[in-house]
C-alpha cells in the first residue's frame, strides 16, 4: 500500500511525469524487462550456465533441452544422444534414459566476473555433485555448430548488442543537443544553414552509407576498435533527428518570461541554455534517445549479419544470426533463430518505454 | 521507501521469471520431435546410397566417349554427318546455312554418350556466383582442345587433333589436324591458327608460355607442316605434354587468326584499332587485344560447342548452340544435343538453395559437401538425382604455413614469425596438436580418415608414408616438442610468446572460397598447447594483396588435382605463385630460376641442399620423363621429403564431389574424376547431354533462332566495318529535350509555389555534398583495386600485365589527387573540352567498372529500373494495408482487433527484415512451393516473351521482397494513421455530421480521413529513402538484381567508380522520392497552395 500522494498541486514535474508513466502499464513492463535484460548484461558470467566459447563437440546442433520437474527428480532435463542419419547424413538426437539434475546457485566452470573477480558459481545450471570430473552439457535452448550453448551465448551477446545502443545513444545525444541548441538559440542564419544541413544529412541512404562506412574499416582492427567504430557510424545519421526536437523545444521555450527574464538579468548564455532551458525539455530528450535506441540495435544487427560489423570471436546477437542465413539452418536447426526473440523484445521494449515516456512528459501533445 | 524497493525487486524477478518463460516457450515451438529410437532406414535404398558415395574405381576399367573410326569410309559410314537439331534444319532449309555435312567436316569427332543417342532440345540451367565466373563455360562445359581427358581420366583421346605421333626421344610431337573442322563463323580451322598463337599471340602478350610447351627453362617451338599437320619441338624430352594439353582449360595453344590478326597491336589494322579504342574508351593497345579476347565478345569465333551471340549486361547470360561444331555421335547426329546453356547470377549462399530447388539441370560447382543434408532431403520434391564423384582434389581444406614469410626490420615480430614458420618442428608439432577424428565427426559428419595431402589411395602415385605423416593426436609431444624450440615462457593468458617475451600470435586467413570449415576447431586445439592464433575471414582482394606481399602467416586453401601430380604439383613442389606454402620460391621456379634466366629475380632462391630446393630439383627430373613408372619413382623421393618437413596440414581425406542432376537429364555419368585440371565435367563430354522431354517455348526457340545467325555484340564494341547508327544519335537527342522540357517544368512550378521552389533549389546542393562525401568514403582504404592487382601480377613475374595495369591506373586517373579524381568523376571537364572521354556523372556517364572495363551505366540500367519499381510497389502495399487498418483501429478503438493489429504492426517493426527475408524464403519454398530466390523462376527466365504466365511468376517472386520491405514501414505508418483519425474524430463538425444523419461511411471517407492522410504523403519523402536502403539488405539476401547486391560487390572489391555511383544512384532515387511526394502534397493540401507553404 503506497503513501497517500500529495496533493496535487504541490507534486513537481519529476513526480507527475512519474505518476503518468505509471499508468500506462505496457511502458511499466518494458521498463521492468529492460531492467532484467541489463543485469543480464552486467553479470553475464554469472548468469550464464558456460562461458561464452566453451563448447563440447559431441553435442553439434543440439535441440533445446527444456527442464521438467517430477516428484523423483526435482528439476531436471533429460540427455541426449547424437546421431547421424546414414542417408542424408543430418545430424539428430534421441533421448536418452541419462538425467541432468539441474538447480541454482550451481557450482560451474570457474570464471572471473567483469574479468576481476574470481567465482564459480552459477545463477542456474547442471547440478553435478563437487567430485564430478566435467560438467556436463546442458542446453536449455539448444547448441548452435560447434555444440556451443545458445543461451549462455544469447546471455553474452546481450552484453554487447545493449551497450552498443547505449554508446550510440551517447554519442548521439552530444550531437544533438549540442547542434539543435546552438541552432535554436542562436537562430537566424546559422539555424538556417545547420537545418539546411540536417535536410541533406536525412537525404542520404542511411543503409547503404552504413555499409559504405563498415566496408572501409580495415579488418585488422582490434574487437574494441571495431566496436567503437561501429558505434559512431551508427550514431552519424541519427542525431538529426534529437537536433530537431531540440531546435524545436529551445525556439519555443525561448521567448518564455522566465529565459527572458533570465537574459535581461545578465545571465550569460551559457547558464540560459543549461540552467533554464534545458530542464524544460529533458523529458524529450530521453524519448527521443529512447526511440532511437531500436534503430541502432537493429542497425548493429544488420551490419554484424552482414559480416561488416562485429565479428566472431566477439558475440553479439546479429553475430549468432549470420548462421542462420543458411535455408538448411533454418530447416533443421531453428532454435538457432533464438536471437530474434531476444532482439524483438528489446526493440518493443524501447518503443512502448518512448512511447510511455511520451505520454507520461507531455500529455497535451 | 523500503516497500518502494522491495515491490520494485519482486517486479524485477516477475520480469525475470516472464522472460525465462518466454524463452522456453519459444524453444519449445522450435524444437524438433525428440524420439528415444533412431527412425528406421530402408536397407535397399541405404545400400544404393552408400555405394555412390563410394567412389573409388578401378583403373583398369576406364569408360571412354570418343571412339577410333576409320575416316577413309566416308559418306557411307553411319557416323558421317547426316543427322542435325531441328533448328538448325529450319535453318539450312531457309538457306541461311550451309548443309551439315559441309558445316561439320568429312572427319568429325565420334563421340558416345553413356546414355547413347539422345534428344535433340532444350536449355540446360545453371547458376554463377559472379558475372566472371560464367567463363567456365569456355573451358568446363565447352573446353575444347587438340586433346581431351576422358571421364575418369585416362586415356586422354583426340578433340580437335585427328591423331598423334611421337618421336623416340619424346622431343617432337607431331599433330595431324581434321580436315573441315571449322570455327563458329564457318571459318576453316588450320594449322595456321595454332601457329598464330605461337607466334603472335601467346608470345607477344605473356612473358611466360604454359609450362607444358616448357623443357628445362626452355621453350618449345612449333613448326607447321602443311595446313593440317603441326610439330612441337623441344630441345629436351617433354613427359607432361598430352596431360598439359587436355588440362589446358582457357589457355589453349590455337586462337583465331583471320578474326585477332586485325586487332592485334603490331600487326593489326592500325584504323580499326584506333575507332574499336576510342568506343570503348581504352587508351592502350594491348588493353584493347585483352578485351577482343574476352569471352563475351560476341565477334570472337570459338570451338566451343554453345556459343555467346548477345551481349547481355545483366543475367540470364545464354549460350547458343555452335552450328560448325565438328562433333557427332554414332549415327552421325552433329552435337552438342542441348541448344542452349543459360547462366542465372546467385550469391554463393544462395547456389545450394537454388540447386536443392530445381533451379539448375546439372550443376556440380559451387557445390560442398556442407550442403549434402540440404540437397539430398529434396531430390523427390524437386526430381533430381545427387551424383557423388570422385575427387581429384585430394583435400578440401588444407593449412599453408607460408615458409616465404616477408621479414621487415621494423618489426621484430615478423622475423621470428618466418623464422618459426620455417622450423620443421613447429609444422609437425602443430600438425599434432589437432584432434583429427573429432573435426571429421563434428563437421564432416564421419565421413572420410585423418589423413595429410597426397594423391590418393586409388591413385598410381598415392603415398602411404605422407598421407599417415604426423595425423595422429598427440598434444603432448607437440607441447614438448614448442618447448624444446623455445616457445616454453607463457604470458599472463597462458599463451606461448616468442623467445624474447614476445607477444605471438598466429593470423589463419581463409576467403569464401573453402568457407571457414574446421578452421575453429584448429584454433582451439593450437590454443589448448598454448599457440594464439586468429581466424580472419578475407575477401578476395585482400588475401591476394596479402598473398602478393608475402605478409600472410598461415593461408587456407584446398588442394588441386593431386591425383596426378604431374597435373598438380603445387601442394608438394612450390612450382609457381600459386604455391601456398612458399610463393616466393614457386615464383622463382616458374621463371627458370633452376637455369639460372635473370627473370627468376622476382621470386627467391632457395638455397641449395635445401629440402624445397631438392623436390624442385625432382619435380623438374619428373617432368622430363615420359616413363609413367619412372615418375612415380622420383614423386616418391619427393613425397618421402614432403612427409618430414610438413609443408602442408590437412584434417582428412576429401568427401565426393557432388552434383545435382535433373530427373529429366540423360548421359551424365555416375562417377567422374572431377577436378580444375580435369576440366570438369567437360571431361563426361557435355555435347552428349540430353533432356528426356526437350520443352523449349516457342519464343525462345525463336531467339535461339536469331541468335544462331546473328550477333548482338556490346554497344561499346565496333564491328570491322559499321558505323554508329544515325538513328541512335536522334534518340539521344529526343531523350536530352524531353529530360529539357521535365526540368524547365518544374523550375516553373517552383516559381510559381515557393515552397517547391524551396525544395528545388536545396536539391542541387544535397545531391552535390551527397556525392562529395561517397566518393571520400570509398577512398578512405588504403590501395585500391589496381594495386591489388599489380601486386599479384608483380609477384607472378608477369611484366607485360604490369604495365597494362599501369596503363589501367593511367586510364582511371588514378594518380591524380582526390579532388582531381572527383571533379572528372563528376564530369566537369566535359565542359571545357567536349570530349567524349571526359563524360561524367553531369552528362549522365558513371564511369567504368575496374574489374572487367565496363560501362557502369551498362550494369545498372535493369537494376535501377527494379529498385524503382520495388519500391514503389512498397508503398503501394504499404498504403494498401496500412490505410484500412488504422482507419479500423480508430474507428473500432479498444477493441480486440485493435490491439491485435497493433501488436501485429509491432512485430513486424521489430524483426529485422533480412532475417524476415530468409525466414519467407523458406517457408514459401517449403508451403507454398514457391522458390523465391531470384524474380523468376529459371524456366520463365529462360523465355523472353512476356507471357501471362510470366507476369505471374514474376508476382509470385516479387511478393517476398515488398512484404519484408512493406511491414517495417506498415506498422509506423498505421500508428500515425490511427492517432490522426482519432483526433479528427473527436472534432465538432464530426458529430454534427452524426447528428444530422449523414451514412457513417460516406462520413469517414469524406473528411476526416482525407485529412488524416496528409501527414501519409509528406511521409512519403521520408520514407522513400528508408524503404530504397532497406531494399538494398534485402535484395543482397534474396540475391535480386537489384541496385544493393551490386553496391555491396563492389565495396568489397574496392571497385570506386562503381561504388560511388551505386550510392549515388541510390541517394538520387530517394531525393527524387521526397520530390514527388513533395508534389503530391501540393496537389492534395490545398493549405499550401493558398498559404504559398509555410511548413
Amino acid at each position: 500500500m503506497s503513501r497517500p500522494p500529495k496533493e496535487a498541486g504541490s507534486l513537481s514535474q519529476w513526480q507527475l511525469i512519474r505518476l503518468r508513466f505509471g499508468k500506462h502499464w505496457p511502458a511499466v513492463a518494458s521498463l521492468y524487462l529492460l531492467g532484467i535484460l541489463y543485469l543480464l548484461a552486467l553479470f553475464a558470467e554469472c548468469f550464464a550456465p558456460y562461458s561464452k566459447g566453451w563448447n563440447d563437440v559431441d553435442y553439434i546442433y543440439a535441440p533445446p533441452q527444456l527442464p521438467r520437474f517430477s516428484l523423483e527428480e526435482g528439476w531436471h532435463a533429460v540427455q541426449l544422444q547424437r546421431h547421424i542419419d546414414p542417408e542424408t547424413l543430418k545430424n539428430y538426437y534421441t533421448k536418452t534414459n541419462q538425467v541432468i539434475p539441474l538447480g541454482f546457485f550451481v557450482q560451474g566452470e570457474p570464471y572471473r566476473l567483469w574479468g576481476v573477480i574470481p567465482m564459480d558459481r552459477h545463477f542456474f545450471g547442471a547440478d553435478m555433485p563437487a567430485d564430478a570430473e566435467e560438467w556436463p552439457a546442458y542446453y536449455m535452448l539448444g547448441a548452435d555448430k560447434f555444440g556451443r550453448d545458445i543461451l549462455s551465448r544469447l546471455i553474452f551477446s546481450a552484453r554487447i548488442s545493449l551497450s552498443i545502443g547505449l554508446v550510440a545513444i551517447l554519442v548521439t545525444f552530444l550531437l544533438g543537443v549540442s547542434i539543435g541548441g546552438v541552432s535554436g538559440y542562436v537562430g537566424g542564419r546559422t539555424d538556417n544553414v545547420i537545418q539546411r544541413s540536417i535536410e541533406i544529412i536525412n537525404a542520404f541512404p542511411q543503409l547503404p552509407l552504413w555499409l559504405a562506412l563498415a566496408a572501409v574499416m580495415p579488418a585488422d582492427w582490434s574487437s574494441i576498435q571495431t566496436y567503437f567504430a561501429i558505434t559512431i557510424v551508427l550514431s552519424l545519421l541519427g542525431w538529426t533527428g534529437l537536433a530537431r526536437v531540440v531546435r524545436g523545444k529551445i525556439l519555443s521555450l525561448r521567448e518564455e518570461d522566465y529565459a527572458v527574464a533570465a537574459r535581461l538579468l545578465g545571465a550569460n548564455h551559457g547558464r540560459i541554455l543549461f540552467r533554464h532551458l534545458l530542464p524544460g525539455f529533458t523529458s524529450h530528450i530521453i524519448v527521443s534517445l529512447s526511440l532511437s535506441v531500436p534503430a541502432m540495435i537493429l542497425g548493429e544487427t544488420a551490419l554484424s549479419f552482414l559480416g561488416l560489423g562485429l565479428r566472431p570471436p566477439v558475440v553479439s546477437w546479429g553475430v549468432m544470426l549470420q548462421e542462420c542465413l543458411n535455408i538448411d539452418v533454418i530447416a533443421n536447426y531453428p532454435w538457432l533463430l533464438m536471437p530474434v526473440f531476444l532482439i524483438i523484445l528489446t526493440v518493443l521494449a524501447f518503443n512502448f518505454l518512448g512511447d510511455g515516456m511520451r505520454d507520461a512528459a507531455d500529455p497535451y501533445r | 521507501m523500503a516497500t518502494v524497493v522491495l515491490r520494485s525487486i519482486l517486479k524485477l524477478i516477475l520480469a525475470g521469471t516472464g522472460l525465462a518463460l518466454f524463452l522456453i516457450a519459444m524453444a519449445a515451438l522450435l524444437s524438433p520431435a525428440i524420439d528415444s529410437v533412431p527412425p528406421t532406414v530402408d536397407p535397399a535404398e541405404l545400400a544404393a546410397i552408400e555405394a555412390s558415395r563410394d567412389v573409388a574405381f578401378d583403373p583398369n576399367d576406364l569408360p571412354v566417349v570418343q571412339q577410333d573410326v576409320d575416316y577413309s569410309l566416308g559418306p557411307s559410314a553411319a557416323w558421317f554427318p547426316q543427322g542435325q537439331a531441328p533448328i538448325l534444319e529450319r535453318l539450312v532449309d531457309r538457306g541461311e546455312l550451309p548443309p551439315v555435312p559441309d558445316r561439320v567436316g568429312p572427319e568429325p569427332v565420334v563421340l558416345k554418350g553413356i546414355d547413347g543417342i539422345g534428344n535433340y532440345g532444350g536449355t540446360w540451367l545453371r547458376v554463377a556466383n559472379s558475372p566472371f565466373d560464367v567463363n567456365v563455360i569456355g573451358w568446363r562445359i565447352g573446353g575444347s582442345g587438340l586433346v581431351r581427358w576422358s571421364p575418369l581420366g585416362d586415356p586422354i583421346r583426340p578433340h580437335i587433333a585427328k591423331s598423334w605421333e611421337v618421336s623416340e626421344d619424346r622431343r617432337e610431337w607431331t599433330f595431324n589436324l581434321r580436315k573441315g573442322v571449322r570455327w563458329s563463323d564457318g571459318h576453316p580451322f588450320t594449322a595456321d591458327d595454332i601457329l598464330y598463337w605461337y607466334q603472335e599471340d601467346n608470345r607477344d602478350f605473356n612473358s611466360v608460355f604454359p609450362a607444358w610447351m616448357v623443357t628445362k627453362g626452355k621453350t618449345g617451338r612449333v613448326v607447321k607442316i602443311d595446313d593440317y599437320t603441326v610439330k612441337f619441338i623441344f630441345d629436351e624430352p617433354n613427359g607432361v605434354l598430352l596431360e598439359g594439353l587436355a588440362g589446358a582449360g582457357g589457355w589453349q595453344p590455337f586462337a583465331p587468326r583471320h578474326y585477332l590478326l586485325q586487332y592485334h597491336p603490331e600487326h593489326g589494322d592500325q584504323e580499326l584499332i584506333a575507332k574499336a579504342m576510342a568506343a570503348r574508351g581504352l587508351s592502350s593497345k594491348r588493353a584493347l587485344y585483352k578485351a577482343v579476347k574476352d569471352f563475351r565478345n560476341t565477334e570472337h569465333p570459338r570451338m566451343w560447342p554453345w556459343v555467346y551471340r548477345t551481349y547481355q549486361s545483366s543475367p540470364p547470360e545464354s549460350f547458343v548452340r555452335n552450328p560448325y561444331y565438328f562433333a557427332v555421335d554414332p549415327e552421325g547426329n552433329q552435337l552438342p544435343y542441348i541448344d542452349r546453356v543459360l547462366f542465372d547470377l546467385k550469391s554463393p549462399k544462395l547456389i545450394p538453395i537454388a540447386a536443392a530447388n530445381g533451379s539448375v539441370s546439372m550443376q556440380a560447382r559451387h557445390l560442398r559437401f556442407q550442403d549434402y543434408t540440404l540437397l539430398m532431403e529434396n531430390r523427390e520434391a524437386y526430381d533430381y538425382e545427387v551424383k557423388h564423384w570422385f575427387n581429384a582434389v585430394r583435400s578440401n581444406f588444407t593449412i599453408w604455413p607460408n615458409l616465404n614469410h616477408r621479414v621487415r626490420p621494423e618489426d621484430p615480430v615478423s622475423a621470428w614469425k618466418a623464422e618459426f614458420l620455417n622450423e620443421k618442428t613447429f609444422r609437425q608439432a602443430l600438425s599434432l596438436a589437432i584432434n583429427r577424428q573429432k573435426i571429421i565427426d563434428a563437421v564432416y559428419a564421419g565421413q572420410g580418415e585423418p589423413a595429410q595431402i597426397d594423391p590418393g589411395a586409388s591413385s598410381p602415385f598415392g603415398s602411404e608414408k605422407l598421407r599417415k605423416s604426423f595425423v595422429e593426436y598427440d598434444p603432448e609431444r607437440a607441447s614438448a616438442m614448442l618447448d624444446a624450440l623455445g616457445l616454453d615462457q607463457r604470458d599472463s593468458e597462458g599463451m606461448r610468446t616468442f623467445p624474447d617475451g614476445r607477444r605471438m600470435t598466429w593470423y589463419l586467413n581463409f576467403t569464401d572460397y573453402t568457407g571457414e570449415g574446421p578452421a575453429q576447431f584448429v584454433v582451439n586445439d593450437w590454443a589448448s598447447i598454448g599457440v594464439r592464433t586468429i581466424l580472419r575471414e578475407r575477401a578476395r582482394p585482400l588475401f591476394q594483396n596479402e598473398r602478393a606481399a608475402l605478409l600472410q602467416d598461415f593461408t587456407i586453401w584446398s588442394g588441386e588435382s593431386e591425383f596426378n601430380p604431374m597435373i598438380g604439383p603445387r601442394s608438394f613442389v612450390p612450382v609457381h605463385s600459386w604455391a601456398h606454402f612458399a610463393p616466393a620460391f614457386g615464383v622463382w621456379f616458374h621463371k627458370g630460376g633452376l637455369y639460372g634466366d635473370e627473370r627468376a629475380a622476382a621470386g627467391q632462391e632457395p638455397a641449395r641442399g635445401t629440402p624445397i630446393r631438392r623436390v624442385q630439383e625432382l619435380y623438374e627430373s619428373a617432368q622430363q620423363t615420359a616413363d609413367r613408372l619412372k615418375q612415380i619413382e622420383i614423386w616418391q623421393q619427393i613425397f618421402d621429403i614432403a612427409a618430414e618437413e610438413v609443408w602442408a596440414i590437412s584434417i582428412t581425406t576429401p568427401p565426393p564431389n557432388l552434383a545435382v542432376v535433373s530427373n529429366q537429364m540423360r548421359g551424365v555419368p555416375d562417377n567422374l574424376l572431377s577436378g580444375a585440371s580435369y576440366s570438369t565435367p567437360n571431361n563426361a563430354r557435355p555435347e552428349t547431354f540430353f533432356f528426356i522431354e526437350p520443352n523449349d517455348s516457342p519464343g525462345a526457340i525463336a531467339q535461339m533462332e536469331r541468335e544462331i545467325l546473328e550477333t548482338t555484340p556490346a554497344e561499346t564494341s565496333v564491328k570491322p566495318g559499321s558505323e554508329a547508327s544515325a538513328s541512335g544519335k536522334i534518340g539521344e537527342l529526343l531523350v536530352t529535350c524531353f529530360i529539357g522540357i521535365a526540368a524547365l517544368g518544374l523550375v516553373l512550378a517552383g516559381v510559381k509555389h515557393p515552397y517547391i521552389g524551396r525544395r528545388l533549389i536545396i536539391m542541387v546542393p544535397t545531391l552535390l555534398i551527397i556525392s562529395i562525401v561517397t566518393f571520400v568514403i570509398i577512398q578512405l582504404p588504403p590501395g585500391d583495386f589496381v594495386e591489388t592487382r599489380i601486386l599479384e601480377l608483380q609477384l607472378n613475374g608477369d611484366v607485360a600485365a604490369v604495365e597494362e595495369m599501369k596503363q589501367l591506373r593511367e586510364s582511371f586517373h588514378l594518380d591524380e589527387p582526390v579532388w582531381k579524381r572527383y571533379l572528372r568523376w563528376l564530369g566537369l571537364p566535359w565542359f571545357l573540352t567536349f570530349d567524349s572521354a571526359d563524360r561524367g556523372l553531369l552528362q549522365g556517364d558513371m564511369g567504368r567498372s575496374m574489374e572487367n572495363q565496363r560501362s557502369v551505366n551498362d550494369m545498372v540500367g535493369d537494376r535501377v529500373l527494379l529498385t524503382f519499381l520495388v519500391s514503389l510497389g512498397t508503398i503501394l502495399f504499404t498504403w494498401a494495408v496500412a490505410l484500412p487498418i488504422g482507419i479500423y483501429s480508430a474507428v473500432r478503438q479498444y477493441s480486440l482487433g485493435d490491439y491485435l493489429l497493433t501488436f501485429l504492426g509491432f512485430i513486424g517493426m521489430c524483426v529485422p527484415n533480412f532475417l524476415l527475408a530468409v525466414l519467407l524464403m523458406y517457408w514459401s519454398g517449403k508451403y507454398l512451393g514457391i522458390n523465391v530466390t531470384g524474380l523468376f523462376s529459371p524456366e520463365m527466365a529462360a523465355t523472353p516473351e512476356w507471357t501471362g504466365a510470366k507476369v505471374v511468376d514474376l508476382l509470385q517472386h516479387i511478393w517476398v521482397p515488398i512484404v519484408v520491405i512493406a511491414v517495417s514501414g506498415a506498422a509506423g505508418m498505421i500508428r500515425v494513421m490511427r492517432g490522426n483519425l482519432l483526433d479528427e474524430l473527436r472534432k465538432p463538425y464530426v458529430t454534427t455530421a452524426m447528428a444530422k444523419g449523414v451514412r457513417p461511411f460516406k462520413l469517414l471517407i469524406k473528411y476526416p480521413v482525407r485529412l488524416a492522410l496528409n501527414p501519409f504523403i509528406s511521409g512519403i519523402g521520408g520514407i522513400f529513402p528508408q524503404l530504397v536502403s532497406g531494399g538494398a539488405i534485402v535484395a543482397i539476401v534474396l540475391s535480386l538484381p537489384m541496385v544493393g547486391p551490386l553496391l555491396l560487390a563492389s565495396l568489397m572489391m574496392e571497385d570506386v567508380y562503381l561504388a560511388a555511383s551505386m550510392l549515388m544512384v541510390l541517394s538520387a532515387l530517394g531525393i527524387l522520392g521526397t520530390l514527388i511526394s513533395d508534389l503530391l502534397l501540393l496537389w492534395v493540401d490545398p493549405r499550401i497552395r493558398m498559404e504559398g507553404g509555410n511548413r
